[in-house]
């Protein structure tokens, strides 16, 4: 499979602030890749400098083999963007909007753009005035997906999304996926990553730490389990569960921890001994991804 | 680019009707005071006398003189009751729409959506810049398009349409020295700092101001050359025809602003 994101010792530095430093990435053709990192990590200006958007202070970026800062127009005719933060002209219905990409990229897609509004239950009839903010990802979405780009870049695609729509965006993505198409997805958010990445990058302080398949990630990974008991809680019986740490009762709730390979029927039948008013599950920050990622790879 | 012109275009049509319609008929009323201002003539210059001098040389124009002034020679009269201001009005559309194009696109994201489409920010520039000059060229049309309509219904303002082309158009030159200003001040002056306007804003209003004043003053009037307001007149132009070697100073100075800003655009960081 041909790389279509490469990356040498990307920087940029705004004055004396380093955003990215030495920023290696390879992206294969037909994989989504995931890249993920806390607000200010230097996601947005990574992918604002493959954009073009902004130059690397040193460093180099090539897409599809094209340099992302000579060949920019070759590559945004080969690609679809949807920024974090969508701003739509707001004089203009969707389809005004769509028959105006249409020209600009010279290329009919109308079709494939009333297809993807049918699955993301949007009006491409209705002025893109006052629109909420998930309606806006939902045209950002159908914009940037309606040509059926090679490469779509997508920077926190389903903020402002309901659950309902978030499930639709995943089977989009599948979709392109399988049309052998490559998606760069940043995102701050683990699950979602988790959900339909193949891999994933991991950037903090503008550096990569980790470069891994979801395989490995979900094996790092972990989440709190907070189980709600009729009577004073007890950690009797569960701490001998392998995966399970962390243990900690407090009144009626029992928190722990539960790694990639708990052995989680033990888990439920353990639980089962007791009267259990509620449960709750938990994703893991960043931060704890982080440090239990560092914790193994010391160890 | 000529999707981002077209673009352009359409996003500053209602600015660009209501505008030229607006001067369009203010040209029109203007016409209309004319034949009751060349009978009373005779009165309007006792009037004009008794104002202090610095009053009427910003009103009237760095070069007013109560006793040469005429108020039914029409070249002056075009000059005095509406190019002197309209150029104000028409570049100060020209300043807002050079920083709409550029540093308000990156300050709201939508240069960002722009800038993700197989477009060059070059062409892009290209594009909205000469959406700008066509606007620029419409508003002139349609207060062309006033006084001589008002030349056919009031027959004492007796102009032809050619003298008022060359008398308005010639505007022209100098509206784009404005123009390009802007543009690249937009193309150099991160979004994030917000004096680019300011300094576009005073280059058109201030300079104006200055111009004006300079025959109050012997140091104002030396430095009158370097002010792009010394090298237009509409009454001149309406009087003696097209004045081309300064025109072409005004040409000169615009084109080497729109080439920088150009040039700077390919270079400019886009914020987030």
């Amino acid at each position: 499979m041909a790389t279509v994101i490469q990356t040498h010792h990307l920087t940029h530095r705004y004055g004396s602030f380093t955003a990215i430093k030495d920023v290696n990435l390879d992206v294969i053709q037909g994989e989504i890749f995931g890249f993920l990192g806390p607000n200010g990590a230097g996601k947005t200006t990574t992918i604002r400098t493959l954009l073009d958007f902004i130059r690397p202070s040193s460093g180099s970026a090539e897409l599809f083999g094209l340099d992302a800062r000579r060949d920019s127009v070759a590559i945004r005719a080969r690609l679809g963007y949807l920024p974090s933060e969508l701003k739509l002209w707001e004089n203009w219905t969707g389809e005004q909007y769509i028959r105006w990409l249409e020209g600009l990229r010279q290329q009919s897609f109308i079709e494939e753009a009333r297809r993807l509004a049918a699955m993301l239950d949007y009006d491409l009839t209705r002025s893109l005035k006052g629109m909420s903010t998930g309606m806006k990802r939902k045209m950002g979405l159908i914009a940037a997906l309606a040509h059926k780009p090679e490469l779509l870049v997508l920077d926190e695609p389903t903020t402002g999304l309901d659950p309902l729509m978030q499930q639709v965006f995943h089977v989009l993505m599948r979709e392109v996926r399988a049309e052998g198409r490559t998606v760069f997805l940043s995102s701050h958010n683990l699950p979602e990553v988790e959900q339909i990445c193949d891999r994933v990058a991991i950037i903090r302080a503008g550096e990569i730490e980790a470069v891994q398949t979801i395989a490995d990630l979900t094996r790092v990974s972990f989440r709190w389990l907070t189980l709600t008991m009729a009577t004073p809680a007890a950690v009797d019986g569960f701490s001998a569960i392998r995966g399970v740490s962390d243990l900690v009762a407090e009144d009626h709730d029992l928190k722990m921890r539960i790694s990639g390979d708990t052995d989680i029927n033990a888990v439920i039948k353990q639980a089962a001994k007791y009267d259990i008013r509620d449960i709750h599950l938990f994703q893991p920050t960043l931060e704890e991804i982080f440090l239990t990622y560092y914790g193994q790879k010391e160890a | 680019m000529w999707a981002i012109y077209k673009k352009a275009m359409r996003d500053s049509q209602r600015t660009m009707l209501w505008l030229s319609i607006g001067l369009g008929l203010y040209a029109l009323l203007m016409v209309s005071f004319y034949p009751m201002m060349q009978a009373q003539e005779d009165s309007y210059k006792e009037m004009l006398k008794s104002y202090p001098k610095e009053m009427m040389s910003v009103f009237m124009g760095g070069d007013f003189d109560p006793d040469t002034y005429s108020l039914t020679d029409i070249g002056t009269f075009v000059q005095t009751y509406f190019m002197l201001y309209g150029i104000v009005i028409i570049g100060a559309l020209a300043v807002v729409q050079a920083f709409n194009a550029i540093t308000n696109a990156e300050r709201d994201g939508t240069l960002d959506v722009m800038m993700s489409l197989p477009v060059s920010r070059r062409q892009m520039f290209t594009g909205r810049a000469l959406a700008t000059i066509s606007m620029i060229l419409i508003v002139l049309t349609f207060s062309i398009a006033g006084f001589w309509a008002g030349s056919l219904i009031w027959t004492e303002f007796d102009i032809n349409l050619i003298e008022l082309a060359v008398g308005l158009y010639g505007s022209f030159f100098l509206l784009t020295v404005f123009t390009g200003l802007s543009y690249l001040l937009a193309a150099v002056v991160p979004s994030s700092k917000h004096y680019a306007g300011a300094v576009a804003y005073l280059a058109l209003i201030g300079t104006y101001l200055i111009y004006s004043l300079s025959g109050l003053s012997d140091a104002l009037d030396a430095i009158k050359p370097l002010m792009a307001y010394d090298y237009y007149s509409a009454g001149t132009a309406i009087n003696d025809g097209a004045q081309w070697g300064d025109w072409a100073v005004l040409a000169v100075v615009s084109v080497l602003f729109f080439g920088l800003a150009w040039w700077f655009i390919d270079r400019k960081e886009l914020a987030v």
